[in-house]
């Protein structure tokens, strides 16, 4: 039997055509602008600038286009989500290519050389795109919306303004429209460097979330250490190359030969991406890593295989054949599967080295607690402990994300998974075990970050102590209300704060479940709720004046007992989070129960 | 002869797209039938909603005389083996069936490597699936699906990956589980494959199932 070849179809061709020139670039420009990432980052930077704009028209009505679009641009946290927005676009499709084989396709048509080239610069270009476009737009509706003199002396003492003394101030005073279009240039230039650098990681590691996570973790990590810890110096923090003045590092520009300085972190990157490419970036080392979905993935180059197989699976027990219920079986897989030794090995060292720098910021901004001659409990592995889990930064940007991060491979089923789900026969067991499984993850979470905090603490030569500390009574920065301080009450405090970030880790983690169920992706789920958890950081503070049930709807506020500007929480208050949390799961439970109950269990490929 | 599956009025349609339409079949005891298509015709999916693991938008699957959906959700005394594998590319070939044989709780260790053993592949061995070619690690998929020692098997394209050889022993290996009195339903893109072992051929095609002389 043989299919018949229909006869007008041409069988015979010659040699791939060579494009013409730009035709490679052209193509791929319009494949970044056409994407969805590109529409999400757009979306995604637009959101963000809302948010800015609600702080703006918090400002004296007196206020001109250009304090409005200057403060909506800097209260708008986009310095910290820029390398999110620029990757989104295309920082992603060197790894998409060459699993799908199209860069091979490219490569026999076009001089490799080129094709890199053309790849690098369209993303760089979309990048660089995705976050100024929203910048112009919003340029446009200030100055259209906005018809206030310049210069309102109302506006000389706060944070309204860019520097007061270096000469950018000037511009700010004299041109405005001029110093908005710098701050936009260097917003593209930044952006289309973080694209880049998220591009070029991919040479190293071929995944796709190595693209979106390596920039936004590095610019978080840069400006942590900078602005909030001050371990290395101002013009690391990419707020100060994004010309996001005040308040970001407490520096002050005092002169305009310290411009130069903001070269310094560009440069730096520009520098690793060019080392990036030149190691990793030759045609061989490119297109032998290319991993077509067909092709043994051995071809491929992940971090799974760089860690010893016993730190990826605990053992196999035997013994269980034929024992035990079915469900306690599955329940008991689940957890040898995604609970693995690198994964706890990796959460106690990151929850390590976030602890070692909250004490080195401790030390820096309260150094009188520190001294020899101090009257009183010097401080002590508690106020470690809840000052770190305290710090809503910390707390949205690395502790609740690695948690998420981590559950986010629960949902859709991988092959295996499906193949379990088959043996076990039951939807509803299986969606149970995924909740019971996130619940005790959950808690299991909260604690390991509770004692690596503590034993941390007490490395650095802390003391464990039952008692309150002279820290405690003057900090403001620790995340726990008066009430709770009488003498000898950290247990009480704990389970305060313990109960309150276990709900609310098993509630996000439920959210990123429905999320990835509904889109049968994998990072969607995660990618979503750390977005809104970092949205809520600037929408707590907008929600001030409400009723006190939408004070409550941002994530972050029922994760941190206070944070500025909600420096009090009354003993009633305490409870409110916990409601809160509980009608997020009162919702949460039954919904992922809908979703499990009609989900498709499609094809996925073999995960590492 | 006894129908051990049917499906009628079978239709499925993903984001607006029909890829099954009222489509009726049977399948008697101890019979080899394909289902050949081309790509993306509804072979799998098709596949996926007689393994109880896509629920059909329409339309009823019964097997073994008990109706999927409500309290039976999974056929039982099922094998299957779909496109990927299904395997854990971190674990060893053996691991990876003791891990799905924890969980249907009726096969012992012995049984693990003797269905590794009937595949071709070494129990012993402490290479992880990673490092397995894709024709290995088809041989494992159809290991777990025999594991159990099921009535009826499904396979997915299992041929997919195999070599020459590779090819003549799978089609060994079914006859031999048809002679075991196994009812084996399979899908492929090979007419030529189908044509010479099968008792029965269907084509799929615009959602609907037509059988092939």
């Amino acid at each position: 039997m043989t299919l018949p070849i229909e006869p007008r179809l041409k069988t015979s061709f010659g040699p791939p055509s060579k494009p013409k020139p730009g035709q490679v670039f052209n193509s791929e420009i319009k494949r970044a602008l056409r994407s969805r990432g590109f529409l999400i980052a757009l979306v995604m930077a637009c959101l963000l600038l809302i948010v800015g704009l609600r702080f703006a028209y918090q400002l004296p009505s007196e206020r001109s286009f250009v304090e409005e679009w200057y403060v909506s641009y800097t209260q708008s946290f986009y310095h910290l989500m820029l390398p999110l927005i620029a990757c989104f676009p295309f920082a992603d499709s060197l790894v998409t290519d060459r699993k799908q084989g199209y860069l091979e396709r490219l490569a026999v048509r076009e001089r490799f050389g080129k094709v890199v080239s053309a790849k690098f610069s369209a993303n760089a270009l979309a990048g660089g795109l995705a976050a100024s476009i929203p910048l112009v737009l919003l340029y446009a509706f200030t100055s259209l919306t906005n018809h206030n003199p310049l210069n309102h002396p109302i506006f000389n003492t706060i944070f309204a303004r860019p520097y007061e003394i270096a000469e950018v101030t000037q511009l700010f005073h004299n041109s405005p429209d001029l110093f908005i279009l710098l701050v936009i240039a260097v917003v593209f230039i930044v952006a289309a460097i973080f694209a880049s650098l998220g591009m070029a990681s991919t040479l190293l590691v071929n995944q796709r979330f190595v693209a979106f996570s390596l920039p936004f973790l590095l610019a978080n990590a840069l400006q942590y250490f900078a602005a909030d810890a001050k371990l290395i110096p101002w013009y690391w923090a990419p707020s100060e190359v994004l010309l996001k003045a005040n308040f970001s590092t407490n520096h002050d520009f005092e002169a305009i030969n310290e411009i130069p300085y903001l070269l310094i972190l560009p440069l730096c990157l520009i520098l690793l991406i060019g080392l990036l490419i030149f190691f990793f970036g030759k045609r061989k080392q490119v297109l032998e890593n290319s991993l077509s979905e067909n092709r043994k993935p051995k071809d491929g180059f992940g971090f799974s295989e760089l860690v010893p197989s016993w730190l990826q699976n605990f053992p196999v027990n035997e013994k269980r054949l034929k024992k035990g219920s079915v469900f306690g079986n599955y329940f008991r897989n689940l957890l040898n599967i995604h609970i693995q030794p690198i994964r706890i090995v990796m959460i106690v060292l990151i929850v390590a080295v976030l602890t070692v720098v909250m004490f080195g910021w401790m030390k820096l901004r309260m150094p009188m607690f520190f001294a020899p001659d101090l009257v009183g409990k010097p401080p002590n592995t508690w106020d470690l402990y809840f000052m770190t889990i305290g710090d809503p930064l910390t707390m949205a940007l690395i502790i609740a994300n690695l948690f998420l991060f981590m559950i986010s491979d629960l949902q859709p089923q991988s092959a295996f998974g499906q193949l379990a789900v088959k043996r076990l026969g039951s939807r509803k067991q299986s969606w149970l075990a995924h909740i019971l499984f996130l619940f005790l993850s959950s808690i299991a979470y909260s604690l390991i970050v509770f004692l690596t905090m503590h034993l941390t603490g007490r490395l650095l030569g802390l003391p464990f102590s039952s008692q309150w500390s002279v820290y405690r009574n003057s900090a403001e920065h620790i995340n726990i209300p008066f009430f709770l301080t009488i003498p000898n009450t950290h247990f009480q405090a704990f389970l305060a704060v313990f109960g309150m970030s276990t709900l609310g880790f098993f509630a996000m983690s439920l959210l990123v479940l429905l999320i990835n169920t509904l889109t049968q992706r994998r990072l969607i789920g995660y990618l979503m709720v750390e977005i809104m958890l970092i949205a809520s950081l600037p929408l707590s503070s907008i929600l001030l004046n409400v009723p006190v049930v939408l004070q409550y709807l941002p994530i972050i506020r029922n994760l941190v007992m206070r944070f500025y500007p909600f420096v009090f929480r009354n003993l009633d208050q305490a409870w409110h989070s916990v409601y809160a949390w509980l009608i997020w799961l009162a919702i949460l439970i039954p919904v992922t129960w809908l979703a499990y109950r009609k989900q498709d269990y499609l094809s996925h490929p073999d995960y590492d | 002869m006894t129908t051990i599956l049917s499906a009628k009025n079978i239709s499925k349609a993903f984001k607006g797209k029909q890829v099954l339409e009222n489509l009726d079949f049977e399948l008697e005891e101890n019979q080899i039938v394909a289902i050949c298509g081309t790509n993306g015709s509804g072979k799998s999916v098709f596949m996926r909603i007689l393994a109880g693991l896509v629920v059909p938008d329409s339309g009823t699957v019964t097997v073994n005389g008990i109706q999927l959906g409500g309290k039976v959700e999974f056929p039982s005394s099922t094998g299957v083996h779909f496109d990927n594998s299904g395997l854990l590319l971190t674990e060893t070939a053996k691991n990876n069936l003791l891990l799905l044989a924890m969980v249907s709780n009726t096969v012992s260790k012995e049984r693990v490597e003797e269905v590794i053993r009937l595949v071709g592949l070494d129990p012993n061995d402490k290479r992880l699936v990673r490092t397995y070619s894709t024709g290995m690690r088809q041989r494992l998929g159809i290991a777990q699906a025999l594991m159990e020692d099921p009535s009826l098997l499904m396979l997915d394209e299992p041929t997919t990956g195999l070599d020459f050889a590779g090819q003549d022993w799978f089609h060994e290996l079914i006859w031999q589980l048809q002679k075991e009195g196994k009812t084996i339903l399979i899908t492929s893109h090979s007419k030529e494959e189908i044509a010479s072992f099968c008792d029965k051929a269907y084509e799929m095609a615009g959602g609907q199932l037509a059988v092939l002389s």
